[in-house]
């Protein structure tokens, strides 16, 4: 097994004026899971298609263990793929999709008969072996391609969003198994996907992509409660974090930010922070979660600074919990989560409170959470 | 014969370390291997002697080793070493071991380079009558290959353009494709990077029993997946980044140029109008081709008339909505589906691309001019 390190790696298509992966740093530990995250287009499988040696690095180096493999061939790098698409072999049976690449690399017969097994029964897909893949579902076309990755029994297994030709149910269920396999087999992982859910759930470490430059690499916590700037904080999380355009002033020693329909006090800690930043008299953005807007009788006496009254568009009732559409703070809808016994309606007016506490205060220009240490 | 590269990876392990393959350029296969008839008189009336080396001899080369293996169309293939690797008693030993295996496999290497002269032969004559513009040109009487290309088979042409590729064999490749279509195919060398692969229509569509349990599987559906599934093998086990397009089975012997050409002019169609995608395929691309035949005046011409949507193209995010749209057949909930959006989201970039064009890409005729405008931007503007 073995890390991989990123340094400073580059990808420029000829004829292109701009870099598709800009100044990538990582360096990922052995046997760590990490997700590459972000909208399409924003470099996440380019990065990942460069260290499976599938695109050629424009300028930085890249290392597998200690070895800088640049210029190794994709067979030469002790990696398997796993690709959206899998496509197996259509004339081979599934035993033969999992043992070809041992095969050609003369791995002796009843030591593929053995990992070929091996890998089917972790992947309870024994039944299958005889199979043509034209008579497998896409769960277990997935599972088949996983199968071809393990018996390899590479240093790094590549991914890249291997779950998303497979419905919602079946997606749930093998992102778990995932998860599970690749602990068990305690093998190196750089997983890529659009889907903040799976990030969230899968990586060790996520690394959070926008127009090829990493935006925040951090544990799945961090990056939710502590998102760096305004695209990160957008990202992740859903439903996605509320951003309302307000101005941050001072009366009588305490702090307020204050919006269309919001006028809230800024607790200590964080109204020093922006004190000694100088964004008193500016204008700022306010991220709040869905979850961090109460409407519990309890809440509100405990915090009569960070009320507020908004109107109710709509409710969505998801059983254990409630989506509130509100309207009147600020330009845009805010969504706030409650208790799905919530007696809140559509159409009536609700009163509500912020958790100050979990708020994140963003530079209008720089976007930038300036709550965060420098 | 022996396999050199189970050689060398065997060496590798005994060494310690990495030992390459490398084919020597023609000039240093004669600077340093090839028998000298004749030295050079001016060094000789100098008194200077012309070193004469032969095949079997180990060769320090700046901080590299060379153990010759073999000489392929005038080039010595050797294996090549880092000097810290190897001391001069492991050299020696190598250089023994490795003379003793050619004399073994001398015949076979002979063997080897008749049907390689043959290949090369094909390819020349390919690429003639395709200068000549003779698609449909019979294969010559005296080309030994001309029995084995008179049955039914299937055409893929390989493009590699990975910085490997100078490294790349085609034995290795051949190996690799034997192994994939589980029979012989013809590999012929085009181009440099540029391979052509036959393989038997069965080798491809499978036995007569297994046709039947296709369930009316059709050729080209057939012949997607498993060029699908070689392009995975190929960028996996062989060389990463390259492109390969297939045609449906045809017989060689009388319009093989004409079928080379096909394929190279779909690679080119597929990486001009979809660069993301490697594996492309002629019916997939008849519209691109019908656009890209329109002479460029007439394409200018076109886009002026029918308005020119540049801004909107080159911005990544619509050109990306559109294309998906039309591959789904402009299925709001399926492409909301594959872009992973919700389909709301959809609909206001559609309304968006309407208030700025005028074209409602959910009417058919909309539709169509908005896709034409799209991949003549393609070929007029984009960097």
């Amino acid at each position: 097994m073995a890390g991989v390190r990123l340094e400073h790696i580059f990808k420029k298509y000829p004829g292109s004026d701009k870099a598709t992966v800009m100044d990538i740093n990582l360096d990922i530990k052995d046997k760590e899971f990490l997700v590459l995250v972000g909208p399409s287009g924003c470099g996440k499988s380019t990065t990942l298609r460069m260290i499976a040696g599938l695109e050629e690095i424009s300028d930085g180096k890249l290392y597998i263990g200690d070895r800088v493999v640049n210029d190794v061939a994709p067979k030469d790098r002790d990696i398997a793929m796993v690709f959206q698409s899998y496509a197996l072999y259509p004339h081979m049976n599934v035993y033969q999709n999992m043992a070809f690449g041992l095969k050609l690399r003369k791995v002796k017969k009843d030591e593929i008969d053995k990992r070929v097994r091996e890998a089917a029964r972790i992947l309870d897909i024994e039944h299958l072996l005889d199979r043509k893949p034209k008579a497998l579902s896409g769960g277990q076309r997935q599972r088949v391609a996983l199968g071809r990755a393990i018996v390899r029994d590479p240093q790094v297994f590549l991914m890249d969003e291997p779950l998303s030709n497979l419905d919602a149910k079946l997606r749930g269920q093998m992102r778990a198994e995932i998860t599970k396999l690749v602990k068990r087999l305690e093998t190196t992982c750089i997983y890529v996907t659009h889907d903040q859910t799976e990030a969230m759930t899968m990586g060790d470490r996520i690394v959070v992509m926008q127009d090829g430059i990493i935006q925040q690499a951090a544990s799945p916590e961090e990056l939710y409660n502590n998102p760096n700037n305004l695209f990160v904080a957008g990202f992740i999380g859903s439903p996605t974090m509320n951003f309302i355009n307000g101005t941050l002033s001072e009366s009588n020693g305490s702090v307020r930010f204050k919006s269309q329909g919001l006028d809230v006090e800024v607790p200590g800690g964080k109204a020093q922070i922006l004190k000694s930043k100088g964004y008193i008299g500016k204008e700022v953005i306010m991220g709040v979660r869905p979850e961090d807007i109460h409407e519990e009788p309890v809440f509100l006496e405990a915090s009569p600074n960070t009320i507020f009254t908004a109107h109710v568009d709509v409710t969505e009732n998801l059983g254990h919990e409630m989506l509130l559409y509100l309207s009147g703070l600020g330009n845009d809808t805010v969504i706030a989560r409650v208790d799905g016994r919530s007696t809140t309606r559509e159409g009536n007016s609700a009163r509500l409170a912020v958790d100050m506490n979990k708020i994140h205060i963003f530079d209008k220009e720089s976007e930038l959470n300036v709550l965060l240490a420098d | 014969m022996v396999e050199m590269e189970t050689l060398r990876s065997k060496l590798e392990q005994v060494v310690g370390g990495t030992l390459h393959m490398k084919e020597l350029s023609k000039q240093q296969s004669e600077a340093v291997y090839l028998p000298v008839s004749v030295s050079s008189k001016a060094s000789s009336k100098k008194g200077k002697q012309t070193e004469h080396r032969s095949l079997q001899d180990v060769v320090m080369v700046e901080d590299k080793v060379w153990f010759p293996l073999f000489i392929k169309n005038g080039r010595v293939h050797v294996i090549e070493a880092s000097s810290e690797l190897v001391n001069d008693e492991v050299s020696r030993l190598i250089g023994v071991l490795l003379s003793a295996v050619r004399e073994q496999t001398g015949d076979a290497v002979e063997a080897q380079g008749d049907e390689e002269r043959e290949l090369l032969r094909l390819s020349q004559w390919i690429q003639e009558q395709l200068d000549l513009g003779h698609g449909d040109a019979e294969l010559p009487d005296d080309l030994e290959l001309k029995r084995l290309l008179s049955t039914e088979m299937t055409p893929f042409l390989l493009t590699c353009e990975s910085i490997h590729a100078s490294d790349v064999k085609g034995s290795q490749l051949k190996k690799l494709l034997r192994s994939y279509f589980d029979g012989e195919v013809v590999l012929a060398a085009l181009r440099d990077n540029e391979w052509l692969i036959l393989a038997r229509k069965e080798l491809v569509a499978g036995s007569n029993d297994e046709k039947e349990e296709d369930n009316g599987e059709s050729e080209t559906d057939m012949l997607s997946a498993f060029s699908m599934g070689l392009y995975e093998l190929i960028a996996s086990e062989w060389v990463g980044a390259f492109h390969l397009s297939a045609a449906p089975s045809f017989i060689p012997l009388k319009s093989l140029p004409g079928t080379v050409g096909m394929l190279r002019e779909t690679i080119f169609l597929g990486r001009t109008f979809h660069v993301s995608e490697h594996v492309h395929f002629p019916w997939e691309l008849l519209l691109e081709r019908l656009i890209y035949s329109i002479p460029m005046e007439q394409r200018r011409r076109f886009l002026e008339q029918a308005g020119d949507h540049g801004v909107l193209f080159s911005d990544n995010e619509t050109l990306s909505t559109l294309e998906t749209f039309f591959q789904l057949d402009c299925n709001v909930s399926e492409t909301a589906k594959r872009l992973y959006i919700h389909r709301n989201t959809l609909l206001y970039r559609l309304d968006k691309i309407k208030q700025e064009t005028n074209l409602d890409v959910r009417s058919f005729g909309d539709a169509v001019l908005v896709k034409l405008t799209m991949l003549l931007y393609k070929v007029t503007k984009r960097k």
